[in-house]
């Protein structure tokens, strides 16, 4: 009944080392010494293989690659290489396939970046994050703003066409003016695709103490609304469109990986915490190191387990909420055609709500049956989201 | 005198926590040939875990040993474990009454502490005869005729043939055993009057029901006898009398002035409550011994299933214990906040932790305990009277005449340079000092007057903390008096969590307010709402603080490998959407019940 492209699929590749941990960061990575990290590389390598045997990948074909972290580039030119080889030997891989590697710009080197380039890296996504000295520091990110344009410019110089650079707003010390001078910074260093995301205060991390305990120079909730909105406006001035909720691209940069997790396109991901979704199944690997490593070594960790297959339910929030982040937003007939039933008639009580949210202008409803949120919709966009959970 | 008895010792050791009582039983044991050194689990007597972790004993163990004198008489000794803590007194008193000696045995490096005081009191009060022994003289900083002295100026018995110990090493513990030999009275009584037997202790046995340990002061007790509890009044038929020597030894029967145990297939401890007197049924004696009280719980407080816990689980394992505590007893309750649990009363703080830790460790079970309390005595405006044990059932301020609270007598034992600052912490707790005295030169007993209700939260944690473990303390209860108290009230999201209700001095509210506000504020995580915590007294506000809100809703990076905590997060949201427009609920992680009772040095 799900029709679905089953062709093409991505492959996410989890790094999970860093130089240090950053203090608001809550994904999964740890700092680790270079022998840890080429033992984690080794590791990754047989996954990859392990997966890559498996028939759900042998009749797919793979034209996304996002090789993300932790710190993916600080992996040498020749362990980079290693991990493209070992991926075109057990993956079928599209002519056209966009090879993304997020990097930051401290542990970007000219040699490096030549390296990658002739791996196989097309696309580059850097994590600047600020142009500002001061706020960098509070972040406790290990490089400078002149580092972040340099890293930028040496990027280019190696060839790569494709880059997209993360910025944050709503971070300490950062108040409307510095995010102004990041936004025209970012833009004027001409990528072809722009990140940008609030400061999410995460658990378990230094920064969630401090903000709980009125320890953090943030702006208010209003003040950073005004920041996102503040940054649509000047990204679509300088011809980017704001094709999702926190990415902006020149058009055709798009960036199809990511764009693949919007539109319940199966992704196969490598690497410990990864999760993947294929042939209907949600996986998630191990997120502690050693059990993940355990499984690897028992030549489990690719197999599908039947709890993981995701049911018609849970697609169908899915379907919704993850729509919702980009600006096609819910596609109400390919809903209809997906499921068998009315986006309604699935979530009764979901009609008034959106009424409400119409009258409010945070969403747009389309001719062709397209439930979009606004720019200021995208602003309670969890808020609405959750209505779909 | 009887042949048999001239040779039969039974004796108590006393001692202060610390001061190496199990250690020497231990070593008694081992000497007597009792316990094959190889076989020994360090400190026998104490056969709870957890009383071995904190170095006390709880339950009490009773010995049978045979000593062979150097007069070359063989002696049968009665050892007679005491507990060690002041929640236990009247269970010690018992078994102090079961004895006609006690060794007390003090720590040649610390000397005479409150508690062994306490202790040597209740032995006085039995007119035992008292044999001291100092322990620990391996020890370089023993110091054995200042402390023989010591002894002698505080409670004035002569130590100058106190034998020298170390319990650890073994020196000294044969001299100790002639001297028992010597100085502790054999014991009298009738083996052919009327059956009295003191109940000293009992515990529970799976297969044999409840046994009772029982000191036979007249008459023969065996097997087949129906006996009757003279206090509670019920009769049970005797299944089996014998020794413990260590483990149990039956035999034909128990005569006067020898100490063992009777089973009698009695289903629960509280029904052969210690002090109780056992005498045969058809030819009973004329009056109990005398002694008896019931167990009465001094603190109280609410144990709760944790989340995930059921309840059931949480009953059985209440009903587990009490069948072999009966000191401890229980009762179902409600609480808006934390459910369906149970209101627990306790004989102090201590025997609290004791029950919580068992539920934990040996049940492995999830608790949530509340605030504890004590029993306050409400005069209402009527004339009626009733007594609260929790915070929750107070009535109305404007119904309530007076409250009185109940005040125990304190007696701290302190190193001199602490002196200052355990004055200004009695002071804090509303202590009013009766006296105080010099012990010795260098340590100072204090005689203090304090509300229960400030001794029960965490003055015995802050007295070792301010005076670096050195503080002793012994309490006991003497009257209700009344006082100016008020129930506090926390509310979160300005909604009453009624489990954090306490009663507390209007002296006292402001403070204690703040602190709990402080407290959790620290402990409660951000919600999609902001969280406001107050402290109230009736509608006033007196302390609150704020626990501010998560960033609503956030632009932030979202892997697709994320899309499963994408929807946790959702749904968290939405759970919180829905609490918001419902009750406003804040979520409490469980340590906060505790965090609030904890003692803060900074505070």
């Amino acid at each position: 009944m799900m029709i679905t492209n089953k062709k093409n699929i991505g492959l996410y590749i989890h790094i999970p080392f860093c130089e240090r941990k950053c203090d608001y960061c809550g994904f999964l990575s740890f700092p680790m010494k270079e022998t840890e990290r080429s033992t984690c590389i080794d590791f990754l390598l047989k996954e990859l293989k392990q997966r890559g045997n498996k028939p759900y990948i042998q009749d797919k074909i793979v034209d996304t690659v996002f090789i993300g972290g932790g710190t993916p580039s600080l992996l040498s030119g020749s362990q980079m290489d290693q991990l493209l080889t070992t991926i075109k030997e057990s993956y079928n891989l599209a002519e056209d396939t966009e090879i993304t590697c997020e990097a930051n710009p401290n542990s970007l080197t000219n040699d490096k970046l030549k390296d990658y380039k002739s791996s196989g890296i097309n696309r580059l996504s850097i994590g600047i994050q600020s142009f500002n000295d001061e706020v960098l520091k509070a972040l406790g990110r290990l490089h400078n703003s002149e580092q972040g344009i340099t890293a930028f410019k040496e990027a280019r110089r190696a060839g790569f066409n494709n880059i997209n650079i993360d910025i944050m707003f709503a971070l300490p010390n950062q108040d409307m003016s510095l995010w102004k001078d990041t936004l025209n910074q970012a833009v004027s260093l001409g990528p072809e695709h722009i990140s940008f995301y609030g400061l999410q205060i995460e658990e378990n991390t230094p920064f969630y103490e401090r903000y709980k305990n009125d320890n953090l120079n943030c702006v208010d909730d209003k003040e950073a609304d005004r920041m996102y909105l503040t940054a649509c406006e000047a990204l679509k001035i300088n011809g980017f469109e704001h094709y999702e909720i926190s990415n902006a691209a020149k058009p055709g940069y798009r960036c199809r990986h990511n764009l693949k997790y919007w539109d319940m396109s199966y992704f196969a991901a490598v690497g410990p915490g990864a999760s993947g979704y294929i042939d209907g199944f949600r996986y998630e690997n191990p997120s502690v190191i050693k059990t993940w490593k355990d499984k690897i070594k028992n030549g489990h960790i690719a197999d599908l387990n039947i709890k993981d297959k995701e049911n018609i339910k849970d697609a169908m929030s899915v379907f919704c909420f993850t729509s919702l982040r980009t600006s096609d937003g819910i596609d109400t007939k390919e809903f209809e055609k997906k499921f068998g039933l009315s986006i309604f008639k699935a979530f009764p009580n979901i009609e008034n709500i959106i009424y409400n949210y119409v009258n409010n202008g945070l969403i747009n409803i389309s001719s062709d049956g397209h439930i979009t949120l606004t720019e200021e919709g995208f602003l309670k966009s969890n808020d609405f989201m959750c209505e779909f959970v | 005198m009887d042949h048999y008895q001239k040779n039969i010792r039974n004796f108590s050791i006393i001692a202060h926590i610390d001061h190496g009582k199990s250690t020497l039983a231990d070593r008694i044991l081992e000497k007597t040939g009792c316990v094959a050194k190889r076989d020994m689990k360090e400190q026998f007597l104490d056969n709870m875990d957890l009383e071995r972790e904190r170095g006390i004993t709880i339950k009490l163990q009773t010995s049978r040993l045979l000593y062979k004198a150097k007069d070359g008489q063989e002696y049968i000794f009665n050892l007679i474990d005491t507990p060690g803590h002041v929640d236990f007194t009247y269970e010690v008193s018992r078994s102090l009454a079961a004895c006609e000696g006690a060794v007390l045995v003090v720590d040649a490096t610390q000397g005479v502490e409150a508690q062994t005081l306490a202790n040597v009191y209740l032995a006085l009060d039995e007119d035992l005869e008292i044999l001291p022994c100092l322990n620990k003289i391996d020890l370089p900083s023993s110091r054995p005729d200042e402390v023989k002295q010591e002894i002698e100026d505080v409670i004035g018995i002569d130590a100058s043939e106190a034998p020298l110990v170390s319990a650890k090493e073994g020196t000294g513990v044969e001299d100790l055993l002639e001297k028992i030999v010597e100085v502790v009275p054999a014991p009298s009584g009738n083996p052919e009057g009327k059956l009295k037997a003191l109940i000293f202790d009992s515990y529970y046995d799976n297969y044999k029901g409840v046994v009772i340990y029982a000191r036979i002061f007249d008459g023969i007790v065996k097997a087949g006898d129906t006996i009757r509890l003279m206090n509670t009044g019920k009769k049970y038929e005797v299944t089996e009398v014998g020794t413990y020597s260590p483990g149990p030894v039956p035999c034909n029967e128990l005569k006067a002035g020898e100490v063992g145990y009777i089973c009698a297939s009695i289903k629960q401890v509280r029904d052969a409550r210690v002090g109780d007197t056992v005498t045969l049924d058809n030819d009973p004696a004329d009056a109990p011994l005398p002694g008896y009280k019931k167990a009465q719980s001094m603190v109280y407080c609410g144990i709760y299933p944790a989340e995930g816990e059921k309840y059931e689980n949480v009953k059985d394992a209440l009903e587990k214990l009490q069948v072999n505590d009966a000191a401890f007893n229980f009762e179902p309750e409600t609480s808006q906040a934390l459910g369906f649990g149970f209101r627990c009363g306790f004989l102090g703080l201590l025997h609290m932790e004791i029950i919580v830790e068992r539920l934990e460790r040996e049940f492995d079970l999830g608790v949530i305990t509340t605030s504890p309390s004590v029993i306050y005595k409400v005069i209402k405006n009527d004339g009626t009277e009733m007594m609260v044990q929790n915070p929750s059932n107070l009535p109305e301020p404007t119904l309530v005449k007076q409250i009185e609270e109940p005040i125990v007598k304190a007696d701290i034992m302190i190193p001199k340079e602490y002196v200052g600052n355990i004055m200004e912490l009695c002071q804090e707790r509303r202590g009013k000092m009766i006296h105080m005295e010099y012990i010795t030169e260098n340590r100072v007993q204090l005689h203090y007057e304090m509300p229960l209700n400030e001794v029960i939260y965490d003055f015995f944690d802050a007295l070792k903390s301010k005076t670096r473990g050195y503080g002793s303390l012994d309490y006991e209860f003497i009257r209700y008096e009344p006082s100016k108290l008020v129930k506090m009230d926390i509310l979160l999201n300005k909604e009453l969590v009624d489990a954090f209700s306490m009663i507390v001095h209007e002296s006292k509210a402001q403070a204690r307010g703040k602190f709990v506000c402080e407290k959790l504020k620290e402990v409660i995580p951000m919600h999609q709402f902001e969280v406001p915590i107050q402290a109230a007294i009736g509608q006033k506000v007196i302390a609150r603080t704020t626990v501010r809100a998560y960033r609503k809703d956030v632009i932030a990076k979202c892997y697709g490998g994320d899309i499963s905590r994408k929807k946790k997060l959702l749904e968290k949201q939405k759970e919180g959407k829905k609490r918001m427009r419902q009750f406003g609920k804040v979520e409490v992680p469980q340590e906060a019940f505790t965090a609030v009772l904890k003692y803060d040095d900074n505070k």
